[in-house]
C-alpha cells in the first residue's frame, strides 16, 4: 500500500480502512452518477455513436474539462494526498503505438455491441441487469486472452 | 370539509407519435372491469416506467392547482417506481391496440394503498379515511396507461408521502411526492434521484473523480484495470501478464467497483424509474433494427437471459469479450483513457480515444446490422 512506510502498524491499518472507506464511497457515487447521467445505457450510446443527440459528447467533454482542470491545478499547486504524499501522475508508455490503436479500436468494437465499458458494465449489474454477469464473464475471458497472447501482440 | 386529493400516473414514452402524457383530468377512459381469468398475478403495462402527470387537488368542484399543505406549495411531479422483479409476469407480447392486457387489469382494493404523512400539528387521527378509489386508465392506442388514486385528505392537514402500489402482497411500485417547494430530506433525495442530470451536472461530476482519487490515494481512474486484476486473482495460470500482486495494486480499484455495483442498486432503488428519452431518430433507427422496448437502461430483447442465445450473444457475449480484450490491449477504457488519460493531455489516450470511435462507428454501422 502507498501507506507503507508509515512507522507505526496500527496506524497504518486504521489509514488503509479509512482509505478503503473512502474508495467503496467513492465508488458509490461513482455508480449513482453513472445512473443517473444515463451514461450506462445502451440506448445513449447508440445515439451518441449515431451522431443524433449532442448529449454524451456533452457529457464526456465537460468530464473532460473538468478533470483536466483538476489535474493542471494539482500539479500546479503541488496538492498532495490526504496521507501527505505527492500526487505523481505516471505517463503512459508510447512504445509503437499500435497497442492503443488496435486495442481502442477493439474496445470501441465491445462498447457499441454491449453499450457499456466496464464500470457501467458493473454500475449495470447493481441496477438489475443480471445477464451483464455473462458479459462480464466474457469481459475477463477477452482480458486473459489477451494476456495469454501478449508476448506475440505487437505493441 | 372533506375534499379530494387526486393522483394519476402516466406511462412515459410514444404511442402513436404523440407524447403518451395526458393531463390529469383528462382520458378519465373506463377500464374494462370483467377479468376472464381472474387475477392471474401482475399484469401491468409492459413499460416498466411511470411518470406521475399532475396533482389535481379537488375543493367541491373547482379545481385548485398545487397541493394542500401549508408546507407545500404544489407538487411539481410524483413518480412511481416499478421494481424489476415483476417484470418477467408482465405481458409483453403485447400489441399496440389489442385491448387484452387492459382487460386483465382489475385492481382490487389492495392494489393501491395510498399512506398519508400526518402533519405534526394536527392531532387528529385519520386513519380511517385512508382507503382510495383507484382507477386504471387506458391510452389511445388501449394500453393501460395510468392509474388514478383517490384519497380524501383535509386541505392543510395532511399531504400523501408515499402511494404504495401493491399486487397481492407483492410491493410493485411505490409514488413519492415530490415538492417544488418543500425542504424535506426526502423530497429532496428524490428530486436528486428521479430524474436524469442534465449533461452540465453529469459530465463535471464524472470528471470530478479523477482529482478526487489522486487526492484519496494518488490512484489514477480507469474501471478497465479491474478485468485484469480479477483475472489475475482467479485464473493467473501460465500468463506472464497476470502474475503480479494484485492485492497491493488494485484492491483499491475492485473496492471501488463494489461501490459502483452498489451504487446502481442504490440509484436503481431510489430512483424514481425512468425510461431514458432518447431522441426520436435514434428511436427509429432502432425500430429498423427490430428493437421496440425502449423501457429499460438496454433493450430488453436482448439484454434477457433468454435472449442470451439468439441475438444476444452477438451484444453481449461477444460485446464483452471484446470489451475485455481491447480495454487489456489499449490499457485503458473510456474513464482510464478518454477521461483520466486525456485530461492528463497524453498522446497514447488520444490514439485510443481515436480507437474507440472508429470501433463504435464500425459496430454501429455494421455489425449491429448483422446480429440482429
Amino acid at each position: 500500500m502507498s501507506t507503507s512506510t508509515a512507522p507505526i502498524k496500527a496506524n497504518h491499518e486504521s489509514r488503509d480502512t479509512i482509505n478503503w472507506l473512502a474508495y467503496f464511497f467513492l465508488g458509490i457515487c461513482f455508480g449513482i452518477t453513472l445512473t443517473q447521467s444515463e451514461v450506462l445505457s445502451w440506448f445513449r450510446i447508440q445515439e451518441m455513436f449515431r451522431f443524433q443527440s449532442p448529449r454524451m459528447y456533452e457529457i464526456i467533454a465537460s468530464a473532460i474539462v473538468v478533470a483536466a482542470v483538476s489535474v493542471a491545478l494539482i500539479k500546479r499547486l503541488g496538492v498532495k494526498t490526504i496521507s501527505g504524499e505527492p500526487i505523481a501522475i505516471s505517463p503512459k508508455t508510447m512504445g509503437l503505438g499500435v497497442r492503443y490503436a488496435a486495442g481502442g479500436t477493439i474496445f470501441g468494437l465491445g462498447w457499441a455491441l454491449v453499450g457499456a465499458c466496464p464500470g457501467p458494465l458493473f454500475a449495470l449489474l447493481g441496477n438489475g441487469v443480471s445477464v451483464m454477469i455473462v458479459a462480464i464473464g466474457s469481459a475477463l475471458a477477452g482480458t486473459w486472452l489477451y494476456g495469454f497472447l501478449r508476448p506475440r501482440l505487437p505493441h | 370539509m372533506v375534499d379530494r386529493v387526486q393522483v394519476q400516473l402516466f406511462r412515459v414514452g410514444r404511442v402513436g407519435g404523440t407524447y403518451n402524457n395526458h393531463s390529469a383530468t383528462g382520458q378519465q377512459g373506463s377500464i374494462a372491469r370483467a377479468s376472464p381469468g381472474g387475477r392471474a398475478g401482475p399484469t401491468l403495462p409492459d413499460s416498466t416506467r411511470f411518470r406521475l402527470g399532475s396533482w389535481t387537488y379537488r375543493k367541491g368542484s373547482k379545481r385548485i392547482a398545487g397541493f394542500p399543505d401549508r408546507s407545500v406549495k404544489s407538487i411539481a411531479s410524483v413518480q412511481i417506481r416499478l421494481p424489476r422483479f415483476c417484470v418477467p409476469n408482465w405481458p409483453r407480447s403485447y400489441q399496440p391496440g389489442s385491448l387484452a392486457a387492459a382487460t386483465e387489469l382489475r385492481p382490487s382494493p389492495a392494489d393501491v394503498n395510498l399512506r398519508m404523512r400526518r402533519d405534526p400539528s394536527e392531532s387528529t387521527p385519520y386513519r380511517s379515511q385512508l382507503p382510495t378509489t383507484r382507477r386504471f386508465h387506458r391510452d389511445v392506442a388501449g394500453r393501460p396507461s395510468s392509474i388514478t388514486a383517490t384519497a380524501r385528505t383535509r386541505p392543510a392537514r395532511l399531504r400523501p408521502s408515499r402511494l404504495r402500489w401493491r399486487l397481492g402482497k407483492v410491493r410493485v411500485g411505490t409514488i413519492w411526492t415530490r415538492s417544488t417547494h418543500g425542504c424535506r430530506l426526502s423530497d429532496l433525495v428524490v428530486t436528486f434521484f428521479s430524474a436524469p442530470w442534465p449533461w452540465y451536472i453529469a459530465g463535471p461530476v464524472i470528471g470530478l473523480f479523477v482529482p478526487a482519487l489522486l487526492i484519496v490515494g494518488n490512484r489514477m481512474f480507469g474501471a478497465s484495470s479491474n478485468l485484469r486484476h480479477i483475472c489475475s486473482a482467479l485464473l493467473p495460470v501460465r500468463v506472464e501478464y497476470l502474475r503480479y500482486d494484485w492485492k497491493r495494486t488494485g484492491l483499491w480499484n475492485l473496492i471501488f467497483l463494489a461501490g459502483t455495483t452498489v451504487g446502481g442498486l442504490l440509484a436503481s432503488q431510489l430512483g424514481g424509474f425512468h425510461s431514458i428519452e432518447i431522441s426520436e431518430r435514434t428511436r427509429l433507427a432502432l425500430t429498423g433494427l427490430g428493437i421496440h422496448d425502449f423501457s429499460g437502461l438496454a433493450p430488453r430483447e436482448v439484454f434477457m437471459w433468454s435472449a442470451l442465445l439468439t441475438p444476444g450473444i452477438g451484444s453481449v457475449v461477444l460485446g464483452g469479450f471484446l470489451v475485455g480484450f481491447g480495454t487489456a490491449y489499449a490499457g485503458g477504457c473510456t474513464s482510464g483513457h478518454a477521461i483520466s488519460g486525456l485530461a492528463d493531455l497524453q498522446l497514447p489516450s488520444l490514439i485510443a480515444v481515436v480507437g474507440f470511435f472508429a470501433g463504435g462507428l464500425l459496430a454501429t454501422h455494421f455489425v449491429l446490422p448483422l446480429i440482429f
